[in-house]
């Protein structure tokens, strides 16, 4: 446990350095900003229970925290029907710009309608802070598997935008 | 979708509500607020539960001291039988029988105080205050069991009811022999010529 002000010293310095990090895959798994900010504050207060002494790569190490606990809130994976991602698909083409901000709207909710095991993956692979070998630690898996669903992932994506795409026309 | 690139474009700007997100401004001092507090509040559970447990070890250890004291008490109620066991049979003391008569009964709780001072081998403990308050019994006179002397005059009056029916006929008007005693003076030798000269 860490106590007294050299240890809360080391506490803050780690809360400061990566607090970001561990709030980005917090939100990776849970799409919204309260509920990834009171996984941060869960992570920590573990952090502050266990301390940090044997703790070889503390960015994985608080990723992984962050990814059991935000799992732990997620009680149910959200799925999602593909006529709510064709809300927009009776709109007119009246601005290049409007069109392309659609797809990526549309290409958010396909993320989320992903699979766990792939979409978890990608998402973590998102973020800069975190390497491939990292993200099979956080996920408990192995590196080549890592790669191997991130290319799933976006391999299933592409397939869902042309057939979202060819309903459309 | 026409080509990867641009899949791979909306996918990166897709994935950039991910990668950009930001926590509400603040967020490190809140947490930081909340490790503070929460070590806090477990510090004073710790010391909520350090008093308890001092407070248990301390009934405990007055619940023992009670048990002690109520052992003791137990311990000093047996004792007089205790001291009697160990005492010679009455038969092997020579005793005579209007010698029991000759005497006044002496009250039974004068033979009680008198108990310990006839074993020196039994060791008491000192005389509490709840030793004191323990020999304040309901019952008034308070039973102890019989002691040799008077056990002997029980059996006595078992096996020969007669002579204590006639001793306790004669008692209150039996007459008291004072032996008158003479002193001889003391005469020295020198005295004595002295004398026959």
């Amino acid at each position: 446990m860490l106590e007294g002000t050299d240890e809360f010293a080391t506490l803050e310095a780690v809360v400061r350095e990566h607090g970001r990090l561990v709030f980005k895959v917090a939100y990776g798994l849970l799409r919204n900003s309260h509920d990834a900010e009171d996984v941060v504050q869960e992570v920590f207060l573990r952090v502050h229970r266990s301390g940090t002494k044997d703790v070889a790569d503390m960015p994985a190490w608080l990723a992984r925290i962050a990814y059991r606990l935000a799992l732990d809130r997620l009680r149910k994976p959200r799925g999602l029907d593909i006529a709510d991602i064709e809300m927009t698909s009776n709109q007119p083409d009246a601005e290049h710009l409007a069109m392309h901000r659609q797809r990526v709207e549309q290409v958010q909710k396909l993320i989320a309608a992903l699979p766990e095991e792939l979409r978890y993956p990608l998402v973590l692979s998102a973020l800069q802070e975190l390497n491939s070998r990292q993200i099979a630690g956080v996920l408990g898996i192995p590196e080549s598997s890592v790669r191997g669903r991130i290319f799933r992932a976006r391999q299933m994506l592409r397939e869902k935008l042309s057939a979202l795409r060819e309903k459309q026309r | 979708m026409t080509n990867n690139d641009e899949f791979d474009q909306v996918l990166d700007e897709a994935l950039a509500e991910y990668r950009d997100a930001e926590p509400l401004a603040g967020m490190e001092q809140r947490v930081l607020q909340r490790v503070r507090l929460h070590a806090e509040r477990r510090w004073k559970l710790w010391r909520w539960w350090g008093a308890v447990a001092a407070c248990a070890a301390m009934l405990a250890v007055a619940a023992w001291i009670g048990l002690h004291d109520r052992a003791s008490q137990a311990i000093i109620a047996k004792q007089p039988t205790t001291t009697q066991q160990q005492r010679p049979p009455v038969e092997s003391q020579p005793k005579n029988v209007n010698t029991y008569a000759s005497q006044e009964p002496a009250p039974r709780r004068a033979l009680v105080a008198k108990a310990p001072s006839r074993s020196p081998n039994v060791v008491r403990p000192a005389p509490s205050a709840s030793t004191k308050q323990a020999a304040i019994r309901p019952q008034f006179p308070s039973p102890t069991p019989l002691n040799s002397e008077e056990r002997a005059l029980l059996a006595l009056a078992q096996t020969h009811p007669e002579t204590l029916s006639h001793l306790q006929s004669n008692q209150d008007d039996r007459e008291i022999a004072i032996v008158p005693i003479n002193i001889q003076p003391l005469v020295n030798e020198t005295s004595r010529k002295q004398g026959e000269n």
